[in-house]
């Protein structure tokens, strides 16, 4: 089984220092991201996401299924992550290390449990047909904060999406497809997104360093974590830190006060790219009518 | 009846603690059971030994793996978790980690101390009563760890905020019933330092509320430690006096 | 750059040792491929006098399945016979491909032909030896009059020349015109066609892999002699092919390689 490459004790001297003196490797500061670029594809609900060298593509798609026998009035929505290893080496198929567990569940957690998709907007005949949404997750570089990037990217590629229409008349159902009739946006309550903190000891003044969006090799090197979502609205969805260097409270409540602050630019940011997309795509569409148009005269 | 909870206690009282060293006479190396109302649970602490699988190997500390089986009339709807069940493996990575930190792993070099956990019946806090409960394990087995550490429970007991935007004072270790009705966090200290090395928190709460939520809980883990530290040293004056005998 | 260029990015993922995203210019078919390796192998899988290739194809939508270990062992079959195997005894070379965009997540022929060039493009910028570098190009034989959007008119490819005897064969029982062959369909096209293959030719222009597969959904299944194909039209597409890969196919690679000498 391959495995990281370890740091040499001179690296790591130099980085935990830095660290110390809030200073970072890559000139950023402790409390800033790197720099998110959210790129769409040709479908709706794909994004690829990059912050920094870490990469992840999200994409969403759905089908029409029979519902739960327990949960009658709910569409189904699910998250796949599978690491493998285009993003490194370490990562193998078929067999899960432990950051896949504690990832897929802090998404699960974050964007299912906080009911951010209304799944019984999913319904479309109580009892026999739903949507079954699915939201694959993948991984294809690590470079640290895989937790944080998965969630902008299936947040945004959930706000992407487009639901096609359809149609009930008695127990049949008409799909339309996208040229018929244009599809539905999904309705998504809100929007939590996870911020994870690094700890990495404390300085001299006796004061814990943290810093957020950490990159590989200083996830190799931090000494705990913990992962906090939150959406604009300042609600905290779910925090989780197991383990690792113990951290007074009062710390933890100022990580989370920062994340508060950071989900809204965040949010901006998505919104913002969300709504290029929507301008650049209208453009397109009119190119596609005019298409269109030529073809039927033919 | 004003400002009582459901099963009659006050905002700040925790359920009855009972708790046990050395419960199991298995070649486990400690063992301890916990009660936490109807939250019970078993651990089983066994090592440092030859670690079972040769990727587990660290060359220069212990590893420290552990494994939570639920029994399947633990809860109200009898349903098997697998191996492979998210909750369980969420669980485990959980607690592995929280006392992979806490464990002077640096002292046994290449072996493997494995953290076995039952949980017997489910009524709230059972990431906090599995911790516990390893931690008593732990001390049995005579593992060296820097502090106790000790978890509890808090629950926002409503999201209505009054005038001066404070919140009402947040539930002390949550029931099986609250927890499904309110938002709660599990919160773990170490020792009587006030520091959390692990906390989890799965619903939405405001960020005004947090604060509270977690100075509750954390105030819960440290009578929790009181109540554990009261049975290590009254077994372990028991064993004591045995001997001497 | 004709419109019939693949769209190449070669390296989007620094962490690999190669890696190179594809995006067939009609189907747009975009895949991603990485490279890894020599790297350590498993136990279980060590030759004693070859290097190891694992090809792993991650599916767009859902969790690998049998189509994807269909895609990885053509593609594995493909790529052992370029790879110099023998240079890098007892090692993995690992090939991750994702398919990030398709029309038709489901459809083994839109994959295939992008799925082999982005891996032979990851390789070279990897630096895996190689015997000889290949192209790949996916054709599809349409019955006649086929209605063809304008703006897949340039992949229809050119009658062979000297071919006029065979005109006849082809032609309708009205005798109005003749099948087209197209390169690089997309999905609607494809949903046309009568039957379907995926070529590999090497540099010197041997063949590597052929796959075809009848159509039966398209439009040509509705009259029984739609149907598959015969060996003339066989060795017809093949003919192009060899002359689309040995020709255009190596003036891709050069010019996506450009000055970095690997050629």
């Amino acid at each position: 089984m391959p495995k990281e490459p370890e740091i040499s004790l001179t690296e790591k001297t130099f980085v935990l220092e830095a660290l110390k003196q809030n200073l970072r490797v890559d000139g950023r500061d402790l409390q800033s991201f790197r720099d998110i670029q959210l790129t769409f594809g040709d479908d709706y609900g794909f994004v690829d996401v990059r912050l920094g060298k870490t990469r992840v593509l999200a994409r969403i798609s759905a089908e029409v299924t029979k519902p739960r026998p327990d949960r009658q009035f709910e569409g189904m929505f699910t998250i796949t992550t599978e690491m493998g290893p285009m993003a490194s080496p370490v990562f193998e198929i078929g067999r899960p290390t432990e950051l896949d567990h504690t990832l897929s569940r802090l998404l699960e957690k974050s964007i299912r449990r906080s009911t951010a998709l209304d799944v019984e907007s999913l319904c479309i005949v109580t009892g026999k047909r739903v949507w079954s949404l699915r939201a694959d997750v993948h991984f294809l570089s690590h470079d640290g904060n895989l937790t944080d990037t998965a969630c902008i990217a299936v947040i945004t590629a959930l706000a992407h999406f487009r639901l096609p229409v359809v149609t009930v008349s008695g127990e049949d159902i008409t799909i339309h497809s996208v040229t018929e009739r244009v599809p539905v946006p999904l309705s998504l309550l809100h929007w939590p997104i996870c911020v994870t903190f690094s700890f990495f000891g404390e300085d001299e003044g006796g004061d814990m360093v943290c810093a957020i969006d950490a990159t590989a090799q200083e996830e190799a090197l931090r000494m705990g974590d913990m992962t906090v979502t939150v959406n604009k609205n300042g609600e905290v969805c779910q925090i989780s830190k197991s383990g690792g260097v113990a951290v007074e409270a009062e710390v933890l409540m100022r990580c989370a006060r920062l994340a508060a602050g950071k989900v809204k630019v965040v949010d901006k940011l998505i919104a913002e790219a969300l709504r290029e997309d929507e301008v650049r795509r209208n453009k397109g569409n009119l190119d596609w009518l005019k298409e269109g148009k030529s073809e039927n005269e033919r | 009846m004003e400002g009582l909870r459901n099963d009659g206690r006050r905002w700040n009282e925790l359920r009855r603690i009972h708790c046990q060293l050395s419960t199991s006479s298995t070649n486990a190396d400690g063992s301890s059971y916990i009660e936490q109302g109807f939250t019970k649970v078993l651990c089983n602490v066994t090592g440092p030994a030859e670690p079972s699988n040769r990727q587990r190997v660290k060359q220069d500390s212990a590893t420290v793996s552990c494994e939570v089986y639920f029994a399947a009339f633990s809860g109200t709807d009898r349903i098997k978790r697998g191996r492979n069940d998210k909750k369980v493996q969420e669980l485990q990575t959980a607690i592995q980690k929280t006392f992979s930190s806490i464990i002077l792993t640096h002292l046994f070099a290449r072996s493997e101390i494995t953290i076995s956990i039952h949980i017997l019946s489910q009524d709230g806090g059972t990431l906090a009563a599995c911790i516990n409960a390893a931690t008593l394990a732990l001390i049995d087995a005579g593992i060296p760890m820097t502090d106790y550490v000790c978890a509890c429970t808090a629950g926002q007991s409503t999201s209505i905020f009054d005038n001066e935007g404070a919140s009402p004072d947040p539930w002390l270790d949550v029931n099986y019933l609250e927890e499904s009705d309110i938002p709660s966090l599990t919160v773990a200290t170490v020792g009587d330092s006030e520091k959390i090395v692990a906390l989890s928190m799965e619903n939405k709460v405001r960020i005004e509320a947090l604060e509270a939520m977690i100075a509750v809980g954390i105030s819960g883990c440290a009578r929790v430690r009181g109540i554990m530290d009261k049975e290590v040293r009254r077994y372990g004056k028991e064993k004591l006096e045995a001997e001497g005998e | 750059m004709s419109p019939l260029t693949p769209e190449i990015t070669l390296c989007p993922l620094p962490q690999t040792d190669g890696s190179c995203q594809y995006t067939c210019p009609t189907s747009r078919t975009t895949i991603l491929t990485s490279v890894n390796g020599p790297l350590e192998v498993r136990a279980k899988d060590e030759l004693p006098n070859d290097a190891t290739i694992e090809v792993i194809v991650k599916p767009g939508i859902g969790v690998g399945g049998v189509r994807e270990t269909r895609l990885s062992t053509l593609l594995q079959t493909t790529l052992k016979s370029l790879i110099l195997t023998t240079h890098h005894p007892r090692t993995l070379i690992q090939i991750v491909a994702q398919i990030v965009q398709s029309e038709d997540h489901t459809s083994i022929p839109l994959l295939l032909s992008p799925l082999l060039n982005s891996t032979i493009l990851s390789l070279l910028i990897a630096g895996i030896p190689l015997r000889t570098t290949g192209w790949s190009i996916h054709l599809a034989v349409l019955p006649a009059n086929t209605p063809i959007p304008a703006a897949h008119k340039d992949t229809i490819l050119p009658n062979e020349e000297g071919e006029s005897a065979e005109e006849g064969a082809m032609e309708t029982d009205e005798g109005e015109g003749r099948e087209v062959i197209v390169r690089n369909p997309g999905r609607v096209l494809l949903s046309k066609a009568k039957s379907s293959h995926t070529l590999v030719f090497s540099k010197e222009g041997q063949m590597l892999l052929i796959e075809s597969v009848e159509c039966s959904e398209g439009v040509g299944g509705e009259s029984a002699d739609g149907q598959g194909w015969d060996i003339e039209e066989w060795l017809r597409i093949m003919r192009i092919a060899k002359g689309l890969c040995c020709g255009e196919g190596v003036e891709v690679v050069r010019d996506a390689l450009g000055d970095r000498k690997i050629f």
